[in-house]
């Protein structure tokens, strides 16, 4: 890639009282990119950011954003939404955004213009003049991501966007994420729920406890890690499963099946012997998703007496046995 | 550190902090409780004030028309002498009895008994309903005083008015200096000091405790790690003490043209300057002091403030702000007893270096000036190292807040802080 790294770490290093909530973290977010920092919570990736700001001195390492050492040289290019967010709340909404606009570097009347011209596009124009409480939660949140790109930053960086927002404001949130994608910024979006957000990226990191466990582009990072899997719907005997050519691991639950398959297996080979065993109503061949990437490298007994696992809201969470 | 941020973080602080209702509030309720404080008292006196008949009952002292002519001469006065009248020692009894039967019966509010005294020539004693009016006990005592020393002096060819105005005599302190000679001394240097105290205290208990607020308010709004990306820490800190300072000095502002307008037009369309007449204001006028008096006014103001901001940056609460801000506007309160110390002994070493400690010298650099005019470079440069003392706490308190803010919820512990200092 000719272009270089909109954001690149060398061996980072930030502790917290002796103890390395990043540890020698080497990280590379190619330009232009849509980059998800994953890991569950905890693991660092609110550190990383922080430093990568420069809103804390790494202890060790190097941080370039937007090719420079400083990142409060670069601060007017970066466009940031942090997980802990708010409004003043007394503040009209109008001059509250054109406020968050002046420091991130507009003039003051061109902040003024995009701000009115950002709340009309999110259908908040009558509400200009609004204390910004008046508005709902869901309102809100529309206005920091307005505050977030109003700039037309070259980097913008989302912690955990998602988190608190109904189904139809995560679609618009992503609507606009994207949108900015195209327009040519770098993203960088960090989740603890994997499936949220590796829709939309191309580039992943996978962070827990601190290092860096995956890094690379999304298809690379499947290809190279975990298997294919292959779901079927069938009838036939109990049993039938057993001993298939390629597999790894079955997980059957009677009508469906779930086939985890070895790195390199023939699927049409194995195909063949599933027909003549039994009655197939449909297959289809799946991609790993992150979170079973993940577990596969962090999961049970990966590290020690803790582990991943996941809830029935598909959050990765980190299990650590009292026993 | 940009400007241009502090710039941006000052405009809308001074926006919010102005366009807030408490804002709005004090500025307008404020100088009116003061008004109110000026004007009640003197307003009730005047618009409710008893007429007070009082009979002048002059037991053999044969001054007593004297005595009732003096009360009358009285302008202004709530007085009414209903009668005077001479008694013989026996009729004495008899009268006294009356009188006190229609005091009871309040056609009569007091009398005034004068009676033959070795010592004092006249005894006066005053017997009525109330005896709490304590400018009716002076005016009496006065009166009675007055004639008395006139009957003593009558024949001994003394004048009486000399002999007041010997009583009565201070002695005059005139300070010299290589600017020439300048009256006062002492009180001037005293009640200058004084005023500036109070001044600096009342308005840095209100003002830093909002200074404090508007801080701590920060940490509430979750908005500032959103700031703290496009802002330092330094330059929000600094942005946000300027915005505040411009308001309440804005604030400040208002109240003392009120207090102008009120002094030069309605003080004396009510003709209340009287009660005031006791502290010579023109004193105060003196340019170049009232130019220092601004001064240390406007930078002690700065300096008390940054304290609070940078207590407030460790606090998240405003209950806590309270409990660690008060030990630090100590040195205030304190300076005030070193003030007395400066005025007497304004040459000694202790007192030049205590004008040079920044959380002093305001008041004694003050009273300094006052008193013995130190040599130029002296005063500017304890202005400069209370300028340096409070670019400094800026500093910290930007470090602290930012610490506080992104390290934990709790407020960190002394060693942390220090190590925090000597690591930043």
């Amino acid at each position: 890639m000719s272009d270089p790294p909109a954001l690149r770490t060398i061996g980072l290093v930030k502790e917290f009282d002796g103890v390395a909530a990043v540890n020698s973290l080497d990280l590379e977010v190619p330009t232009g990119s849509v980059f998800g920092l994953m890991g569950p919570n905890g693991s660092g990736k609110t550190t990383t950011i922080r430093t990568c700001l420069g809103m804390y001195v790494p202890d060790r390492g190097e941080v370039q954003l937007l090719g420079a050492r400083d990142p409060l040289a670069v601060r007017y290019r970066v466009g940031y939404l942090p997980e802990e967010r708010g409004l003043y709340p007394k503040m009209q909404v109008r001059e509250q955004l054109a406020f968050l606009g002046t420091i991130r570097g507009l003039r003051r009347g061109e902040a003024n213009r995009r701000a009115a011209a950002w709340l009309d596009r999110l259908g908040l124009g009558d509400r200009s003049k609004s204390a910004t409480n008046e508005l709902s939660k869901g309102l809100q949140q529309k206005v920091q991501f307005a505050a977030a790109v109003i700039h037309e930053p070259e980097l913008l960086v989302l912690d955990e966007p998602f988190t608190g927002l109904d189904p139809v404001n995560t679609r618009l949130l992503k609507e606009l994420i994207l949108e900015q994608s195209d327009r040519g910024c770098t993203v960088i979006l960090s989740s603890h729920r994997m499936e949220q957000v590796e829709a939309m990226c191309n580039f992943v990191a996978l962070i827990h406890r601190g290092d860096l466990v995956l890094n690379g582009a999304l298809k690379d990072v499947r290809a190279a890690h975990g298997h294919s899997t292959l779901a079927i719907r069938y009838d036939g005997p109990s049993g039938s499963l057993g001993n298939l050519p390629g597999v790894a691991k079955v997980n059957d639950s009677g009508q469906s099946a779930r086939l985890e398959m070895r790195a390199g297996a023939d699927t049409q080979a194995l195909l063949r012997v599933l027909l003549d065993r039994l009655t197939l109503h449909s297959f289809s061949s799946e991609q790993p998703s992150m979170e079973e990437i993940f577990l596969d490298k962090v999961g049970p007994g990966a590290d020690g007496n803790a582990h991943m696992a996941l809830t029935d809201e598909g959050e990765l969470v980190r299990q650590v046995e009292t026993s | 550190m940009s400007a241009t941020q502090v710039i941006n973080i000052a405009r809308r602080e001074f926006i919010a902090k102005v366009r807030s209702k408490w804002f709005i509030i004090g500025t307008l309720l404020v100088p009116f409780f003061m008004s109110m404080w000026v004007f009640i008292p003197n307003l009730l006196a005047r618009a409710d004030v008893e007429q007070l008949r009082i009979v002048v009952a002059d037991v053999g002292t044969g001054s007593g028309s004297q005595i009732a002519d003096r009360l009358r001469e009285i302008d202004d006065f709530t007085l009414e002498i209903t009668a005077v009248r001479s008694l013989t020692k026996s009729q004495a009894a008899v009268a006294r009895t009356s009188l006190q039967q229609q005091i009871v019966d309040e056609s009569l509010d007091g009398y005034l008994l004068l009676e033959p005294d070795d010592e004092l020539g006249i005894r006066g004693r005053y017997y009525a309903r109330a005896t709490g009016n304590i400018v009716i006990i002076s005016a009496l005592e006065r009166a009675v005083r007055r004639v008395a020393l006139e009957d003593y002096l009558q024949g001994s060819g003394l004048q009486s008015e000399r002999v007041n105005a010997l009583v009565s005599w201070d002695l005059e302190a005139i300070t010299v200096s290589a600017e020439g000679e300048e009256e006062g001394g002492f009180r001037r240097a005293y009640m200058s000091t004084v005023v500036l105290a109070m001044l600096l205290y009342m308005t840095v208990l209100i003002g830093g405790q909002q200074m404090g607020n508007s801080i701590i308010e920060e940490k509430s709004t979750r908005l500032i790690e959103l700031i703290l990306g496009a802002v330092t820490s330094t330059e929000f800190i600094s942005g946000k003490i300027l915005g505040v300072l411009a308001a309440s000095l804005l604030q400040l502002a208002i109240w003392v043209l009120l207090s102008v307008l009120v002094g030069l037009f309605v003080l004396p369309a009510l003709a209340v300057g009287a009660a005031m007449q006791g502290t010579d204001l023109m004193e105060f006028l003196d340019p170049t002091l009232l130019f220092y008096f601004a001064v240390l006014y406007l930078l002690g103001y700065t300096f008390y403030s940054v304290i609070y901001a940078a207590a407030a940056s460790t606090c998240t609460s405003s209950e806590e702000l309270q409990q660690i801000a008060f030990p630090l506007v100590m040195p205030m309160v304190l300076s005030l007893m070193f003030v007395f110390y400066a005025i007497t002994n304004p040459a000694t070493l202790a007192t030049r270096l205590i004008s040079l400690f920044p959380p002093t010298t305001p008041l004694v650099m003050l009273a300094r000036i006052n008193v013995l005019r130190p040599p130029l470079w002296e005063i500017w440069l304890g202005i400069l190292l209370l300028l340096a003392a409070t670019v400094a706490l800026v500093w910290v308190a930007a470090k602290m807040f930012r610490f506080t803010l992104l390290m934990s919820g709790k407020r960190p512990s002394l060693s942390a802080v220090v190590r925090l200092i000597r690591a930043a």
